[in-house]
C-alpha cells in the first residue's frame, strides 16, 4: 500500500542504481528551469524582481507569470515566450533515462504503466484507510492543505505514500511538531520530521536562510503547521470555534502517544526527503 | 497612506519576521512586538500604537481575550486579527468583539494592504 514517484519506484525494483537515480535528478533539475530562472538568462528580470515576484507569490495562489505582468515587470507576450520555452526545455524523468541509455522507450512505457497502474491501486487503498478512519473527513482535509501549504509556501510538492498504525519511535535528528484540538474530544496532529526537512521548509516560508538558526527554524514549522490545522480544522469543532492549543515540539526519547491510544500515521513524500503526518486520539 | 505605528503580537518568531518584513516593505513601522496577550496589553499602554497586529492561538493569554482586554482598555483600538483559524464562527466572533479586520494565514499581500489603507483613513479622520 505505498505510493512513490517513479525514480523511487525504479530504483526499489532494481531497474536503476542510486547513482543513476541521482544523475538523472541533477539533469532534471538543470533543464526544469523555472520560468523566473529563464527570464533572468534572457534579461527580461533582474534577479531582485524575480525575487520580488517569488515573495509575492508565496504569498498568494497567483503564478509567477501573471504576477510578473501585474507587478509591470513583463508583458504577456514575454509570458508567453517564456512558457513556451519552457515547455520545450522541460525534461520528465523517464525521458533523461532513455537518453542514458539506461533503458529504451519500450520499456520505458512498460515501466511507466505498471508505476501508473500501482499508484491508482495504492491511491484507491489509501483513500480508503483515511476515510475508514474516526476523523476521515478531517484528516482528509488536513492531508489537502499540508499538499497545498507544501506546494504554497515550501515549494515542495509532495504526496501521501503510505499509511502505518503502530507508534513511531523518533531517531536523532528529528523532532515531532504537535498540537492539540479540541473536536471536542482532544486529538492530537502534527509532523515528524527530519532537520533538513525542517530546514528547508522554514527557510522556503521565511525567505531568508536561517539554516544557522534551528530555533527560528523549527518555529518556522510550527507555524506552518499552525497554520495547516487552522486552515483544516474550521468547520471540524464543535460550535465551529477552533480550539486549538499553541504547538509544542516533542524530541527523541518522548512519547509522543501519550496519553492516546489510538495511532494513525501518514507517510508523506517528497521526490528527496519523507516526513510523517501523525493523527492521534483515544 | 501615511505611515502606521503598529505592534506586532504572535508567539511565532518566524511570523513576526514574516510580519515585520512586510510592513516595513510596505513603509510601516513595527514599534513592538509582544509573544502573548499580557505582553501585548503592556506594550500597547507603553507605545500607544495606531493598529495592533493580533493573533489568536497564543500561550498564557489568547487572542480573543486578549482583543476584549485591549478594548476595554481602550474603546478605539484598532485591532486586525492574523489567524490561521479559518471557521465563520471564529471570524464572526472576532469581528463582533470590535476587531477591525480578520486576515487568515497565510498572509496575503493585498490583504493586509487593505486593511491598513482603510485603518489609515480611519485615523485621518
Amino acid at each position: 500500500m505505498s505510493n512513490k514517484f517513479f525514480g523511487q519506484y525504479l530504483l526499489e525494483k532494481g531497474v536503476i542504481s542510486k547513482e543513476q537515480l541521482l544523475t538523472a535528478i541533477d539533469v532534471q533539475q538543470a533543464s526544469n528551469l523555472t520560468l523566473g530562472t529563464i527570464a533572468i538568462n534572457k534579461g527580461y528580470l533582474t534577479e531582485g524582481q524575480a525575487e520580488l515576484i517569488n515573495l509575492e507569490q508565496q504569498r498568494t495562489d497567483q503564478r509567477f507569470g501573471s504576477l510578473a505582468v501585474s507587478m509591470g515587470y513583463l508583458e504577456g507576450k514575454q509570458v508567453s515566450e517564456l512558457f513556451i520555452y519552457q515547455q520545450r526545455k522541460r525534461k520528465f524523468f523517464g525521458e533523461i533515462l532513455v537518453e542514458q541509455q539506461i533503458f529504451d522507450k519500450t520499456v520505458l512505457l512498460e515501466h511507466l504503466e505498471a508505476h501508473a497502474d500501482l499508484k491508482k491501486q495504492s491511491a484507491l487503498m489509501l483513500d480508503g484507510a483515511i476515510y475508514a478512519h474516526q476523523y476521515g473527513k478531517l484528516i482528509a482535509d488536513i492531508i489537502g492543505t499540508t499538499v497545498r501549504l507544501f506546494l504554497r509556501i515550501a515549494k515542495m510538492n509532495i504526496q501521501v505514500s503510505d499509511i502505518i498504525f503502530e507508534p513511531v519511535v523518533l531517531q536523532a535528528k528529528q523532532l515531532a511538531f504537535s498540537q492539540e484540538a479540541e473536536l471536542p474530544e482532544k486529538i492530537k496532529i502534527g509532523y515528524i520530521m527530519g532537520d533538513k526537512l525542517t530546514g528547508a521548509v522554514a527557510n522556503n516560508f521565511l525567505n531568508i536562510d536561517v539554516s544557522d538558526n534551528p530555533e527560528v527554524s523549527q518555529d518556522a514549522v510550527c507555524e506552518f503547521l499552525n497554520m495547516v490545522l487552522g486552515n483544516a480544522l474550521a468547520g471540524h469543532c464543535k460550535n465551529g470555534h477552533t480550539v486549538l492549543a499553541p504547538p509544542a515540539i516533542n524530541e527523541p526519547g518522548s512519547d509522543l502517544k501519550e496519553p492516546y491510544q489510538s495511532v494513525f500515521n501518514i507517510t508523506m513524500v517528497t521526490p528527496e526527503q519523507n516526513f510523517m503526518l501523525f493523527v492521534y486520539n483515544h | 497612506m501615511s505611515s502606521l505605528r503598529v505592534l506586532v503580537v504572535d508567539d511565532s518568531l518566524s511570523m513576526r519576521l514574516v510580519i515585520k518584513q512586510l510592513l516595513s516593505s510596505m513603509g510601516h513601522e513595527v514599534i513592538g512586538e509582544a509573544k502573548d496577550g499580557l505582553e501585548a496589553l503592556k506594550l500597547y499602554m507603553e507605545c500607544k500604537p495606531d493598529v495592533v497586529f493580533l493573533d489568536l492561538v497564543m500561550p498564557v493569554f489568547d487572542g480573543k481575550k486578549t482583543l476584549k482586554k485591549l478594548l476595554q482598555v481602550d474603546e478605539n483600538a484598532l485591532v486586525v486579527i492574523c489567524s490561521s483559524l479559518g471557521s465563520e464562527q471564529d471570524i464572526e466572533y472576532c469581528l463582533r468583539a470590535g476587531a477591525k479586520f480578520y486576515l487568515q494565514k497565510p498572509y496575503e499581500v493585498a490583504g493586509i494592504k487593505t486593511a491598513l489603507n482603510s485603518l489609515s483613513e480611519t485615523l485621518e479622520q
